[in-house]
């Protein structure tokens, strides 16, 4: 079964979508999911979600069917962040929908946490519908145990001068599957996803980003870093789509894998595509393992080289890092980092 | 900022026709009896013939890529795969028939080997025309000649390079082109010589509904150097015009190849070329391209850098206009330790005209220490055009320094502002920054194609901006 399949045709031709997922790993033993909790009080559950696009055609089946399914409408100021977390600690597998509508000229931030110590099994969908004026933080973070699977499937759609900022942290699993598909239709609008991952032993990250810019003088960003440990692997897939129409728009796509292992495997396909003139775009995507030189340096300090390569991997990340607007969260992400990496045993 | 559209120019001095003069044109189509009858009018030896029948099998069992251009109006019951013009091979200028020797001298090909060229051949649709290269180099052992001249003459040779750098079923029309294959050229260049000079080999399509299939075949031997140029173009027919050719290029411990191509095709050309090279240890290949014809292209040149402390280098330029769609990149494989390859592309869209850029990087567990830049650059100089950039990046290892960079925009304003307020039109301000843009390719051509290559940007320009 292939899975998050690019818009671009070519990539089938080069394997990039060679992510293959067992044919068992979309078989939720368990549809009952209680470790759902949310400062939030207008929650509408519901008890079925059809969502636009799965990230494969077996989990649209899931979807149909979802253990949590959730609206949201936000339709005044927030100062406070609004959290929604999923625990896994009592339930293994989790089905959710989410769909969150943003009124005119709300401001609001979102923590989503998906937390689990023990095995477990998520399949998600998320939405956010961006009305005219609107500003919204998102952060997301998937902090699952090694043997998870995860599937996380963002669609959101941006009108007039709406603004979105994304980032998701994702400590990835055994299997990670990230889609996240923005359409800017209004003009003056702006997308921001940043993106980190860390992948370790037999795990596959799979990430498929794509921003379509339709309206004028509108900015979209996808910024991914991570690292790969062990025998990982990861496919990057990012689009950014200047549609006809989009003057005056800009569009950035960044991509850094740092390999930390010398089995890991690294794919990006970072795509740009232009069909109007009046644009600024431009895509940049980099592999390669933590510089000697810089790590000499480091190391000359008096760090040992464990200490060194988390330091100057952390201080890469920290560019993705830097929208997660809880200082608790980001130190707590740093400390996890710590951890994710010391535990790499075939590099100390 | 306002612009004047004029009409695409309807013609340039590669769309001259002659007469569809020719000696045998084969029925259009491909079957085993049109391959079979090829090979009998080349009197070819039977490991040929059943390479060609091979190639035909597995012809018929690809499919059509399933991404890229759209190429069903390619219609194989349409094309003559093999048209003989009326001469032989000649080696004395002056024996050419006027007719052919009018053209290439149009093309300036005579010209250009007097002043600076050690060799060149001139295909005249399926056939070599003229061929010649300079007394000194046959004495140190240097074979320039053509394809079919070399089966004859070098079989031995031949058989152990043909079809080991591009296999026969590598894709749906390379299969073609090793069922059909006629004319282009073989260069051998013993060990450690270094042609000073480059040749040249200039391919010319003047019959209509006809395809030209011309195999290059290049062994650069240990120690030994070579500048290799290649032209081609076509004049416009109403009907569409194939040309599926094969270009093979061994390089061996510390050689040197620099191929270069000129590709101005007419624009009714599918321009199916494949191209590859092998580089053995501590040997360099360089590719510059320059596209500019053709309704259709797909050309993805390929570099394996198989030795260790092997390179490659590609510098390549398409300028799509209206109705062309211009689907071309580069691919490197790298296999041997502490190889690299620099890529440096850049793309011009107008009139509706669509650039694709198409890559792949693809770094072996095996390849330690080895280093990849990708640099390219899409500028559009009009709303209705298209200019994409797809990059495939496939790294398997972690001791390695790979960055991609990708830019795709306008001319700048200020540039063009900047550029009038020292005196220029802005017609001339804009024609300045393409020129400008394409100049990382330009630079890295002889000077005499540099200069063809300007005016080549200067007639596409013509009609596009202002």
């Amino acid at each position: 079964m292939e899975i998050n399949e690019t818009f671009v045709r070519t990539s089938k031709n080069y394997g990039i979508n060679s992510f293959v997922v067992a044919e068992n790993t979309f078989s939720p033993k368990n549809k009952i999911f209680n470790g759902f909790s949310t400062n939030f009080n207008g929650v509408v559950l519901h008890g079925k979600a059809i969502p636009i696009s799965p990230i494969c055609t077996d989990s649209k089946i899931e979807l149909e069917n979802p253990n949590i399914s959730l609206e949201l409408n936000i339709e005044k100021n927030y100062t406070s962040p609004i959290i929604l977390n999923f625990d896994f600690s009592q339930n293994d597998t989790l089905v959710d929908t989410i769909k969150i509508n943003v009124k005119d000229g709300v401001t609001a931030k979102f923590l989503i946490t998906y937390t689990s110590n023990k095995n477990a099994y998520h399949n998600g969908f998320i939405t956010f519908d961006c009305e005219k004026n609107s500003n919204i933080d998102c952060v997301l973070i998937c902090d699952l145990s090694y043997e998870s699977d995860n599937f996380l499937n963002i669609e959101n759609t941006l009108k007039e001068n709406s603004k979105l900022k994304f980032t998701i942290v994702d400590f990835a699993g055994k299997t990670s599957v990230s889609r996240f598909l923005t359409d800017i239709t209004g003009n003056n609008a702006s997308s921001q996803l940043k993106m980190m991952y860390i992948g370790e032993k037999e795990g596959k990250i799979d990430l498929n980003f794509a921003q379509n810019i339709y309206g004028k003088n509108s900015y979209a960003l996808i910024k991914t870093i991570g690292a790969l440990q062990g025998n990982s692997q990861k496919n990057f897939k990012g689009l950014i789509d200047f549609k006809k129409g989009a003057s005056k728009s800009k569009g950035v796509e960044e991509e850094l894998c740092l390999t930390l292992s010398k089995n890991a495997k690294s794919k990006a396909l970072p795509l740009l595509c232009c069909g109007e003139e009046d644009v600024d775009g431009s895509h940049s995507s980099a592999t390669g393992k933590i510089g000697d030189k810089e790590l000499f340096y480091i190391m000359s300090r008096g760090l040992s080289r464990a200490e060194g390569l988390k330091l100057l991997l952390k201080a890469k990340l920290t560019k993705v890092l830097d929208d997660v607007f809880d200082e608790k969260i980001k130190s707590q992400i740093y400390e996890k980092i710590d951890r994710k990496i010391i535990n790499e045993d075939d590099r100390f | 900022m306002a612009k004047t559209k004029l009409e695409e120019l309807s013609t340039n001095i590669y769309n001259f026709k002659n007469p569809d003069k020719y000696e045998y044109k084969m029925a259009k189509g491909l079957s085993r009896d049109i391959v079979e009858e090829i090979s009998k009018k080349k009197n070819e030896p039977k490991w040929m013939l059943d390479i060609r029948l091979k190639a035909l099998d597995e012809y018929e069992k690809l499919s059509l890529p399933t991404w890229g251009p759209d190429l069903s109006e390619l219609n194989m019951d349409e094309i003559s795969t093999y048209v003989r013009p009326k001469t032989d091979m000649k080696e004395n200028w002056e024996d050419v028939p006027d007719e052919i020797k009018n053209t290439f001298e149009k093309l300036g090909i005579p010209q250009a080997e007097r002043k600076y060229l050690a060799g060149v051949g001139a295909q005249y649709d399926s056939e070599v025309v003229y061929h010649s290269i300079k007394g000194e180099l046959l004495k140190k052992g240097v074979i320039y000649t053509d394809f079919d001249s070399a089966v004859r003459d070098y079989p031995e040779l031949v058989k152990e390079y043909f079809t080991k750098c591009v296999p026969l079923n590598e894709h749906k029309f390379i299969a073609l082109h090793y069922a059909v294959w006629s004319g282009g050229s073989f260069v051998y260049i013993p060990k450690g010589v270094k042609l000073e000079m480059p040749l040249q080999s200039y391919f010319r399509l003047n019959s209509p509904e006809s395809g030209q299939f011309e195999h290059t075949l290049i062994i650069v031997d240990e120690g030994a150097s070579l500048h290799f140029i290649e032209g081609c173009s076509a004049p416009k027919y109403n009907k569409v015009n194939l040309h599926a050719g094969c270009v093979e290029l061994f390089v061996k411990d510390n050689g040197y190849l620099r191929y270069s191509t000129i590709e101005n095709w007419s624009k009714n050309m599918l321009n199916l070329n494949t191209k590859k090279a092998i580089c053995e240890q501590g040997a360099q290949v360089d590719w510059v391209s320059g596209s500019f014809g053709s309704k259709i292209s797909m050309l993805y040149p390929m570099s394996i850098l198989k030795g260790d402390n092997s390179k490659t280098e590609y510098t390549g330029i398409s300028f799509a206009g209206q109705g062309q769609n211009l689907d071309t990149g580069f691919k490197v494989v790298h296999v041997g330790k502490n190889t690299s390859s620099l890529v440096s592309s850049r793309s011009i869209s107008k009139n509706g005209g669509v650039a694709t850029y198409r890559s792949l990087v693809k770094i072996l567990p095996s390849a330690t220490n080895s280093k990849c830049s990708v640099n390219c650059d899409g500028l559009m100089l009009d709303s209705i055009s298209k200019s994409d950039t797809l990059p495939v990046n496939d790294i398997q290892t972690d001791d390695v320094e790979f960055s991609h960079e990708a830019k795709v925009g306008k001319i700048s304003e200020k540039a063009i502002f900047y550029l009038m307020s020292r005196g220029l039109s802005e017609d001339d301000a804009k024609a300045m920054i393409v020129r400008g843009f394409a100049n990382p390719v330009s630079k890295e051509l002889p000077l005499e194609y540099a200069v063809e290559m300007n005016r080549l940007i200067n007639l596409e320009l013509e009609g596009a901006i202002g």
